[in-house]
């Protein structure tokens, strides 16, 4: 299966030389980097019902090591916006996000905030469609609302495209 | 100079044994959550999740250091060095075996007590310099929480050293080969361990960093690796609290079969795992309830348990 | 007196609390290992629409009548079509963008051929916002082209 195949270190990522294992340095912060993202504890609507189930003992991410919900942006590294954002809500989603420290992901999670789901119709005034008109989004995750698995998976797909190899 | 060349070696090794065991700590803590709660815990990265809190390290290295706008630009970037430092130097009069102790002090119960006691100097200047309410509130709160716990953890370990007839903390461990002092001290360790989580500001009573109400209180504003300096330090007070208490009350390193550093490490790591258990079993107190807690109900405890000594001691003497 | 019975009851309430919480320890975890372990989809879970393969034809059932167009409440749908020399439409695309849709089920209920249900599959992040529209007919499309007798 691919995604147990993120875990395991290939043997093109080592260079052995003289019996010592060595890590290119970019590619083992890229390893620690994938296996610990911790999410900024922020919910929006509904979708964050499925984000906290994410983290309860059925489904329990932190498994993976991402399970360290932290409470304010300066020590989070993924962002999970889980929701319809109104144009109140938008500023202070870029807020955060620019509060965040670099390097930062962005998942979005749900028909809402990718593109505005059951609000996008002509006429609608008070909600922002989709998250990507004002923060870059790496994952996006279709479903209204996506089950924790899908959450789970799109985790483990960022996971994938940090690790990737770069040019 | 031979003496000193011992310090500067045993420091060394001391800051190592830190980083590493703060580290398994985390993983530790980590863990118990987990089967508390009925989840797994880390489990993917390395054996059993061993490797995850490396990783975290590792992850904090590389983010961004954040100096917030308007920030007291010394202070801030003093406040996790001087939050850990203290701490470090509580290690000097640890006695891990009959000889295992770095300097041997007559005073050395003091001594930790004084290094511990400078620890939330760091806390509250982290919170004055980041310019940020929550911050600010927080660092209040642990001076707060930090002056009144201080008095009922003095006057209980009172109780030891009026029982051993010495501040060295050697002294302490020898007088114990026999009868651990738990078992003549049961309301003195009680009132020790509360105090020794409050004063490292865990669950039920990490009001300094509380969550839901202050963000992450004290250090809201650090990222990166000062903040995980923090995170260090945090974990080892939680080590030195239960050093000192598995040195003042489980008898030290006395024990059967096993050398003795085994012995104290073992207790200690008991005592550590308490704390955790404690910690995910109480929810956080309100601030006005633990400080109401302090001075009402720990510090008559702790009087009237001295005056039981006393009156014990000089009845057994007669 | 109610001084010292509080600090009792408190003192032992804690004890008790702390008991319950060791006993938990030694249970077996309730977590699901997901990514090892693929759970079965429950038959009335609404994942993502798609088309019904007919067990007869192998191929699908729509009739080109629109009402999944019209009812749809996010447009989320866009169908097109064309009239063949048989004077019936054949379905020349079927396509739905799952940024858009709620899943509530209304195209399902109101098809008359009931050519479309909810599949099972749960795992369907994506990339970019062009990965999430849906082309319904591509899977029909591939079985043709495998199925075409091959030039000599």
């Amino acid at each position: 299966m691919e995604i147990r195949e993120i875990q395991k270190v290939t043997p093109d990522d080592i260079q052995v030389s003289e019996g010592v294992a060595l890590f290119k340095l970019d590619q083992l912060l890229d390893k620690a980097r994938s296996n610990s993202l911790w999410p900024l504890t922020f919910g929006l609507t509904c979708c964050a019902i499925e984000m906290m189930a994410v983290g309860s003992p059925r489904y329990d991410i932190d498994r993976f090591g991402f399970g360290v919900f932290r409470a304010t942006p300066r020590q989070a590294d993924v962002m999970i916006v889980s929701g319809t954002i109104s144009r109140k809500m938008a500023p202070r989603i870029k807020t955060l996000y620019d509060q965040m420290p670099s390097p930062k992901w962005v998942i979005a999670m749900g028909g809402c905030a990718i593109a505005g789901g059951p609000f996008k119709y002509p006429g609608q005034y008070a909600i922002l469609e989709g998250i990507d008109k004002i923060i870059p989004v790496d994952v996006y995750i279709p479903g209204c609302p996506p089950r924790p698995e899908a959450l789970v998976s799109a985790l483990l797909k960022l996971q994938e495209k940090i690790t990737a190899k770069k040019d | 100079m031979n003496e000193l060349f011992r310090i500067i070696l045993s420091l060394v090794i001391v800051i190592g044994f830190v980083l590493i065991n703060s580290l398994v700590l985390v993983w530790l803590e980590r863990k118990v959550s987990a089967r508390i709660q009925l989840r797994r815990g880390p489990l993917y990265v390395g054996w059993f999740g061993l490797l995850q809190t490396f990783a975290d390290a590792l992850k904090m290295l590389g983010k961004e250091l954040i100096f917030p706008k308007n920030c007291d630009k010394v202070l801030y970037f003093l406040a996790p060095i001087l939050s850990f430092a203290p701490v470090l130097g509580a290690f000097l009069v640890i006695p891990f075996g009959q000889h295992l102790v770095i300097q041997d002090l007559n005073i050395g119960l003091l001594l930790v007590f004084a290094f511990s006691g400078l620890s939330f100097i760091g806390i509250f200047m982290a919170g004055w310099a980041s310019n940020n309410k929550y911050s600010l509130l927080g660092g209040m709160r642990s001076v707060a929480q930090n002056i009144s716990y201080e008095i009922p953890l003095l006057l209980s370990s009172l109780n030891i050293v009026m029982m051993a007839k010495s501040f060295r903390l050697s002294d302490i461990v020898r007088a114990q080969a026999h009868v651990p002092f738990i078992l003549l001290q049961p309301l003195a360790f009680i009132i020790f361990i509360t105090s020794a989580l409050a004063e490292s500001n865990r669950t039920p009573f990490d009001i300094p960093e509380a969550e839901s109400e202050l963000v992450a209180g004290f250090h809201t504003e650090y990222s990166g690796l000062r903040f995980g300096i923090f995170f260090i330090s945090e974990y080892t007070y939680v080590f030195i609290s239960s050093c000192v208490a598995t040195a003042l009350f489980l008898g030290g390193s006395h024990g059967p079969f096993l050398s003795g550093w085994a012995w104290f490490l073992m207790k200690a790591y008991f005592v550590v795992f308490v704390v955790m258990w404690v910690r995910w079993t109480l929810p956080r107190l309100r601030s006005d309830q633990l400080i109401t807690f302090a001075w009402k109900v720990l510090i008559p405890l702790s009087l009237f348990n001295i005056i039981c000594t006393a009156l014990a001691l000089q009845l057994l003497k007669q | 007196m109610s001084y010292i019975t509080n600090i009792f009851t408190g003192f032992w309430s804690v004890l008790a609390g702390m008991v319950v919480t060791l006993k938990y320890m030694f249970r077996k975890p309730v977590t699901e290992v997901y990514p090892r372990v693929k759970k079965p989809m429950f038959p009335r879970f609404k994942g993502p629409t798609s088309f019904v393969v007919d067990e007869k034809t192998g191929d699908h059932r729509c009739i080109s009548c629109e009402l999944c167009v019209k009812i749809c409440p996010s447009l989320c749908i866009t169908l097109e079509k064309e009239r063949g020399e048989d004077k019936k439409f054949h379905l020349k695309e079927y396509k739905v963008d799952y940024t858009l849709c709620s899943l509530c089920s209304l195209c399902i209920e109101v098809c008359p051929t009931d050519a479309l249900t909810h599949a099972k599959d749960y795992e369907i992040p994506a990339l970019s916002q062009s990965e999430m529209i849906n082309d319904f007919l591509k899977p029909f499309r591939e079985k043709q082209k495998t199925s075409q007798p091959v030039a000599p």
